[in-house]
């Protein structure tokens, strides 16, 4: 009896190699795989293993392969398949990859990079030093280490950035409902608000404020936030009109619901897809613009490692040791790609007609541009 | 016509008003007053109280707005703390520089995106589209400073075919020698600020052209034998020029951010400059001025946008232009 078959006997090579490409399934089916190759990997030692050790392993890969087993079998949810989707396309994936990986770097900082961000070598020949196991991007002007740096600015930014899009998107929400809520004079307030702030380069408001506060990182949150509201704010109000004059809004106002109970239970859920993907796009402009502003100088203390500052600061370096300045432009070039990728590939995850699978004609074996194509309703 | 662009003039000027109200709470919430910045540190309450009388701050908040209002509207902006040259003089020098930067990358950027975009259109399906549209994604995700200093380093600094940074060198003098000058100096600030919106503009003409391809009467084209070359150059580009003219007056804020940053690195002597180094100096009149006027000039590009827009498709409502972009279309959004 081989091992397959052994396996087969528990039954889930089928479910495994079914679930082979899809996302949690996917992931289980993959840990079974490295379980298995590691208990054929122990075999030799299985002699020195008590009985404990094997049991405890033998669960271990039923426990998974059930599980991989049971997602397969379970009818698969609309959130699951708009998971495929958005894994289905390379470059998407490329990005969660990239978006997951600087996640974890920068909460793992400590770990990925050990040495100390502040810290300065003494001797002054270590001042740009090229990349070495020691220091595997150099150090910098100071004769701080690179990697450190950069791995401890990936934090500073993906905050700045999360907490600046988190508290724009609420804004935009709170202003969006309530413009599309109620027309009169709140709605005429809120556009000329919002066209003013849009004709207005951002930076330039950010770099007023920052003039005007003393300089904190939460200053320039706010100052961010402030002034990223308005596309997505735009975008929620017209949004909420189309849905506040749809079917199943009507009939919820004609079974009593009053007008706050619209908005949160039949409008808010529809509007999640939309604003999922705006703030995405957000997180990329908003990297953009924390490391232009710190490029700049702004909003920062020197010795904080921010990638923008960093880029800056090496400006005497860029034909010696162009890796240094290199390095954090980089950094914020792939960060901001990452996250208009995934925007991107959220839009078209997200579109509801394409995610819910194969539409209704066709499932019944009817061409594409079937009758429904005479439909005046139909977009 | 006339009438919807007077309305749309009209709304300018309640624009500016807002922005204007919006620099003015500003001030007023900030900490510290102005009698304190203008003097700095602490100073005795009595001569803090004169100061306070002599820029006319003990007045109530509604009246010193109304004051303010109307200097700015008498073009007088008051005097740098920092220099103790009046600030119209700084900017009137920094402006025209800026604008001359800004209007080259503009028709740059335009040229080159939409070319890009409408090849892409005209390609749709193919591998050249998607590495086309990936590299516009990768050209909009990347920072003016990166794409500044990659310039610097190769351009400048490697091959010395560009000075590094600067307006003019010192020896060369008026005429058309100094106007070359000029130029050679202003080669790589254009480049950069360029290049930033390239991948926006791609990506934007590439869906309008696909939109305007998408309509019945491309087909009637096609039917009638026109080429396809002709149908997305003559016909796909000519319906999309609306949206893309209301791109056009949606774009000149990102670039005048944009400029800010070249400005920086290439030691251009213009008003992002002005501001940043404003900025450093916690120099609040020359801020408040210069952000002040970058609205005007922004106001008045995109109110000027529209008008061309309206005049190119009169069906146009009064909508606002660019929203399905999404956002941060520029080099820092």
């Amino acid at each position: 009896m081989t091992s397959t078959q052994r396996v087969d006997l528990i039954g889930f090579v089928p479910a495994a190699r079914a679930a082979g490409r899809r996302g949690a399934a996917g992931i289980l089916a993959g840990t079974f795989w490295l379980q298995v190759a590691a208990v054929l990997a122990g075999a030799r030692r299985l002699a020195d293993a008590g009985p404990g050790d094997v049991a405890a392993a033998v669960a271990a890969v039923a426990v998974s392969g059930a599980l991989a087993a049971w997602l397969q079998m379970r009818p698969r949810s609309v959130a699951a398949r708009r998971a495929d989707c958005l894994v289905a396309r390379a470059g998407a994936r490329a990005a969660v990859l990239g978006v997951v990986g600087l996640v974890a770097a920068s909460i793992l900082a400590p770990v990925v990079a050990p040495r100390d961000p502040l810290a300065f070598e003494r001797p002054a020949r270590t001042r740009y030093a090229p990349p070495s196991w020691e220091h595997p991007l150099g150090t910098d002007r100071l004769g701080r280490d690179a990697w450190s740096r950069l791995v401890h600015g990936a934090r500073r930014s993906l905050a700045i950035a999360v907490a600046a899009v988190a508290l724009s998107t609420l804004l935009a929400l709170a202003a969006g409902l309530a413009t599309a809520a109620r027309r009169r004079w709140p709605d005429r307030v809120v556009a000329r608000l919002t066209d003013g702030m849009l004709a207005f380069p951002r930076i330039l408001f950010v770099l007023a404020v920052v003039a005007l506060f003393p300089p904190s990182l939460g200053t320039l949150v706010v100052a961010i936030a402030a002034t990223s509201w308005m596309r997505t704010a735009r975008l929620v109000r017209a949004e909420t009109r189309r849905l506040l004059g749809s079917g199943f809004v009507l009939a919820a106002e004609a079974a009593g619901a009053h007008r706050a109970r619209v908005l949160v239970r039949h409008v808010l859920p529809n509007l999640a897809s939309p604003v999922v993907v705006a703030a995405t796009m957000q997180l990329g402009a908003v990297v953009l613009l924390e490391a232009s502003l710190a490029f700049l100088g702004l909003g920062i203390r020197p010795p904080t490692p921010s990638w923008g500052a960093m880029v800056a600061r090496s400006r005497d370096a860029l034909t010696t040791a162009w890796w240094v300045p290199a390095a954090p432009a980089l950094a914020v070039t792939l960060t901001a790609l990452a996250f208009n990728v995934l925007g991107d590939a959220l839009r078209d995850a997200l579109d509801v007609r394409a995610a819910i699978g194969p539409r209704r004609d066709e499932r019944l074996g009817l061409p594409e541009d079937g009758p429904s194509t005479y439909d005046p309703k139909r977009r | 016509m006339p009438r919807s662009i007077l309305r749309r003039a009209l709304d300018a000027l309640v624009l500016l008003g807002v922005v204007v109200l919006l620099a003015f709470v500003l001030l007023q919430v900030a900490p510290g007053d102005a009698a304190s910045r203008y003097v700095g540190g602490d100073l005795d309450p009595a001569a803090a109280a004169r100061v306070r009388r002599a820029l006319g701050l003990d007045a109530p908040a509604p009246l010193r707005l109304v004051r303010w209002a109307g200097a700015l509207a008498r073009g007088d902006l008051g005097v740098s703390l920092a220099t103790g040259r009046p600030v119209r003089e700084m900017l009137a020098e920094a402006l025209p520089r800026t604008l001359g930067l800004v209007g080259v990358a503009l028709a740059l950027q335009v040229a080159l995106g939409v070319a890009l975009g409408a090849l892409a259109a005209s390609r749709a399906g193919t591998r050249f589209e998607r590495v086309a549209m990936g590299a516009a994604l990768a050209v909009f995700s990347t920072p003016a400073f990166a794409v500044g200093y990659l310039l610097l380093g190769t351009v400048a600094f490697g091959l010395g075919w560009a000075p590094a940074g600067g307006f003019a060198s010192l020896e060369a003098g008026a005429g058309p020698a100094g106007a070359l000058d000029v130029a050679r100096h202003a080669t790589l600030p254009v480049l950069t600020l360029a290049l930033g919106g390239i991948g926006g503009w791609a990506r934007f003409a590439r869906a309008a052209i696909l939109d305007a391809l998408g309509r019945p009467h491309v087909v009637a084209l096609r039917a009638r034998g026109a080429s396809w070359r002709r149908v997305v150059w003559r016909h796909g580009l000519r319906e999309a020029a609306p949206a893309l003219v209301a791109l056009l007056g949606a774009s000149v804020p990102a670039l005048v951010g944009g400029a800010v940053v070249v400005e920086t690195i290439f030691a251009w002597p213009g008003m992002g400059r002005l501001v940043v180094e404003a900025v450093a100096r916690r120099d609040v009149p020359v801020v408040m001025a210069a952000t002040v006027l970058a609205a005007v000039v922004t106001v008045a590009a995109s109110t000027l946008a529209d008008a061309i827009e309206r005049f190119l498709d009169p069906r146009t409502e009064l909508a606002s232009a660019g929203d399905e972009l999404g956002p941060g279309r520029g080099v820092v959004g």
